[in-house]
């Protein structure tokens, strides 16, 4: 029997066909419009249902209508009440000074659990030689390059540079940049700035042609936040150094390098602030 | 300057994790005569790399962001055309399952690449399991010994040392247990939740917390304790650990304790502490007949406890079965009808000494019970590998496991003994259970369906009803809903518990003593 534990609340309605598949779960598109059939292992998100008893290996259709959807044909209706609400509000008003206060754990964090070749390797030198052929080594210096760029003020220019930059479903480059644009939109909260300009700028910059990384980037935009992601910037915000430890190690599960990538894109953004 | 060989393929509709493709283009750089490698999407970020590496085919130009592109550069076109890509995606597809970072030779070795670790999970052969067992305990972790074939006097030494330093000893012969989410040996993959769960029994504990699960409540610990401890040698040393530990557990509000009937004097020993706890405790003591307090509730099943559980964390007050007396009537029913005259007895072979154990007390009351571990009032097998009248086998006991795996992963032995229970015009009912979860067979419906289809051949017309209960979750990777679906197929009646499989098969035995 499949069951529907949580949808996210960017779904859109529309009729949707498996686009790619991995163990724990299925990407569906519809247009430009994605949606993620997930374990709870994944959890929730923006785009994200998820699911259990679902045959991650065989389902092949999805359509999403108001209070119900058909999955490979099966009816299953759901509650508004497990609609995920994938906005970042804090339990606490937020203290500016804790960010900063809390960037260096996190860093830590990032380069204790981030997978080996994610992006940590730019707040770690790596040496040279720790890459494999020529693609990661000049995969490398133009990751470098951009992050130059970056903290040369040239922030659409690095954008540019880091999109579609990396290897996998979505490219290391777009993770960083989407998760930029999440750090600036939790920036608008907890600094009560106002940074709807460069988050379009940099929205812009960084769509490219890749299915996934523009949903993941419009979901960013529109300050949509998964629950680990969620969870990290709350707890950078106004929790313990445990808490950022354990959120930090959730965050760097997530996919094979995506979230360590993102993460890195939040942790420089807030550092450049 | 030489020219190189440079060979493109551009993949569409075939998508990978970042690692995964990093490996693929190391494993390719790796072949002989290869001289340089890449295997990306085909963004033109990526495109252009590999254009300045001289890697950028015209093939590989007309590709899109959401394409996939595996290049190589060789001394020549002879070295590298025998490559063959699926092949290595495939052979990384099912390494990067069980690939561990850097494999320690020693307790030791281990520590020093987890320094944190606070746990040791001890499998190797039982004549070294105390000793290395022993080791973790002086280093100050807690110690699942999933090795069995340890002495007596070995576990209750390690456990009243692991009890002074303030340790948990799981085990010996602990198959399962989940600790902080995190599920060990053959464990499922369960919600998290309020209900911790101490058990000597590892297949009782899988039941239980797959029922949980299924059941819209979740596990937050699940202590093995090896199915010794509550014997009156070991006096329950661990029992008592796991409880305190849970009744001090922030995250556990209802405990369940799992086991066959302790030694009364163990007994004695449990209820103080037992009495001290201020949660709600559910008791499954197999076969053991006790009254509810206010705070202790007993449970006579498996299923029976774990829904009394589900009921309490839930803080509801209806306690439900899986599948009622009369849905399992109806079932009967239709059962009887196909099967023939003479066709009278069950055969039962589990892959879990629990479930035998089980099934003997649910079907308590009947003549003629015969197992190769009978409980008080049913009879010894004469030969455990010639069934006689109804016979409930635990098919993991030592007799059937030395030299083999374990039959939650390996199913030739049960697979023969349906075959030759089939040939057993006296055989109506073949029950059985199926085990999902980490570390258990991957493919139980292609392992089991060449069998089914084989007894049905050897018992020349005869019907033979097949009812198999499954042990497991939606999110353990066979998929307890695919393996249902699956065995439905097969025309096999699937329960939802071991304990809804041995009631369905009782009704159907004494329906057909009263047709005679």
């Amino acid at each position: 029997m499949i069951e529907i534990l949580s949808i996210g609340d960017k779904i859109s309605v529309g009729q949707y066909l498996a686009h790619s598949r991995f163990s724990k779960a299925v990407n569906f598109k519809n247009g430009e419009e994605m949606v993620a059939v997930v374990n709870e292992e994944i959890g929730s998100g923006p785009i994200n249902l998820v699911t259990r008893g679902v045959d991650f290996g065989a389902v092949d259709s999805l359509q999403v209508d108001d209070y119900r959807l058909l999955i490979d044909g099966n009816e299953i209706r759901y509650e508004s009440t497990i609609r995920y609400q994938s906005k970042l509000e804090f339990p606490e008003e937020p203290d500016p000074n804790m960010v900063f206060l809390n960037l260096q754990i996190f860093k830590e964090a990032l380069v204790k659990y981030s997978p080996p070749k994610s992006l940590t390797q730019l707040i770690e030198t790596s040496p040279i030689s720790e890459f494999w052929g020529s693609f990661e080594k000049t995969l490398y210096l133009r990751f470098k390059s951009a992050l130059k760029l970056m903290n040369l003020g040239r922030i659409r220019e690095g954008v540019q540079a880091m999109r579609g930059l990396g290897f996998g479903l979505t490219p290391g480059g777009d993770d960083f940049n989407a998760g930029m644009i999440s750090a600036y939109k939790a920036a608008e909260i907890v600094f009560g700035r106002d940074y709807s300009e460069l988050i379009n700028d940099i929205y812009t910059s960084a769509i490219g042609g890749n299915f996934i990384s523009n949903a993941f980037l419009r979901c960013a935009r529109d300050g949509c936040f998964t629950e680990t992601q969620k969870a990290l910037m709350i707890a950078l915000v106004c929790k313990s150094d445990e808490e950022i430890d354990t959120c930090t190690r959730a965050l760097c599960t997530t996919g094979a390098t995506s979230g360590a990538d993102w993460g890195i894109g939040v942790f420089m953004t807030f550092n450049r602030i | 300057m030489k020219n190189h060989y440079v060979k493109g393929t551009v993949r569409k509709g075939e998508y990978y994790d970042s690692v995964t493709l990093m490996r693929l283009a190391q494993k390719i750089g790796e072949i002989s005569g290869v001289l340089d490698s890449a295997a990306v999407m085909a963004s033109d970020s990526n495109k252009a790399i590999l254009e300045s590496a001289g890697m950028l085919t015209e093939e590989l130009r007309d590709s899109s962001d959401n394409d996939l592109i595996i290049v190589l550069k060789a001394e020549n076109q002879a070295s590298v055309e025998n490559i063959d890509i699926d092949k290595l995606l495939t052979s990384l597809k099912s390494a990067s399952k069980s690939q561990a970072v850097r494999a320690p030779r020693s307790l030791d070795g281990a520590l020093k690449n987890m320094p944190d670790a606070n746990l040791a999970i001890i499998s190797v052969a039982g004549r070294f399991a105390g000793d290395e067992a022993r080791r973790a305990l002086e280093a100050g972790l807690h110690v699942m010994l999933f090795s069995d074939n340890v002495s007596l006097e070995t576990e209750i030494e390690l456990k009243r040392y692991a009890v002074a330093k303030g340790l948990l000893l799981m085990g010996p012969d602990c198959g399962t247990a989940i600790i902080n989410g995190v599920p060990l040996g053959f464990a499922n993959a369960v919600r998290r939740g309020d209900i911790g769960i101490v058990a000597a029994s590892g297949t009782g504990l899988q039941e239980v917390s797959c029922i949980i699960s299924n059941n819209g409540a979740g596990i937050s610990q699940a202590i093995g304790t090896g199915s010794r401890d509550l014997g009156s040698e070991v006096g329950g040393l661990m029992f008592i650990e796991g409880i305190k530990a849970l009744s001090d557990d922030k995250a556990t509000k209802i405990i369940l304790l799992v086991s066959k009937p302790p030694a009364l004097e163990t007994l004695e020993k449990i209820a103080p502490i037992l009495n001290n706890v201020t949660k709600p405790i559910v008791a499954i003591f197999l076969g053991a007949e006790q009254k509810d307090t206010d705070r202790i509730k007993y449970a006579k099943s498996l299923e029976g406890g774990a829904l009394l559980a589900v009921t309490l964390s839930k803080g509801e007050t209806d306690i439900s079965t899986l599948q009622g007396d009369s849905q399992l009537s109806n079932i009967a029913r239709a059962e009887i009808i196909k099967l023939k005259l003479g066709q009278q007895f069950i055969r039962g072979l589990f892959s879990g000494g629990t479930f035998s154990y089980e099934a003997q007390v649910l079907l308590r009351g009947m003549d003629d019970i015969y197992s190769n571990s009978p409980i008080k009032g049913n009879k010894q097998l004469d030969y455990y590998l010639k069934s006689q009248k109804h016979t409930l086998i635990d098919m993991g006991a030592d007799e059937f496991t030395v030299g083999r795996l374990h039959p939650m992963i390996d199913f030739s032995l049960r697979k023969k003994r349906m075959i030759q229970e089939a040939t057993d015009p006296e055989t109506a009912i073949i029950l059985f259970d199926i085990v999902l979860g980490f570390g258990a067979n991957m493919n139980p419906l292609d392992e089991i369906a060449p069998a089914i289809e084989e007894a049905r051949q050897v018992a020349e017309g005869r019907y033979l009803s097949f009812i198999c209960s499954i042990t497991g979750t939606d999110n353990d990777p066979q998929n307890r809903s695919t393996v249902m679906r699956g065995l439905k197929e097969l025309e096999i009646i699937v329960t939802e518990s071991n304990a809804a499989a041995s009631k369905l098969a009782r009704m159907i035995v004494e329906e057909l003593a009263g047709r005679k």
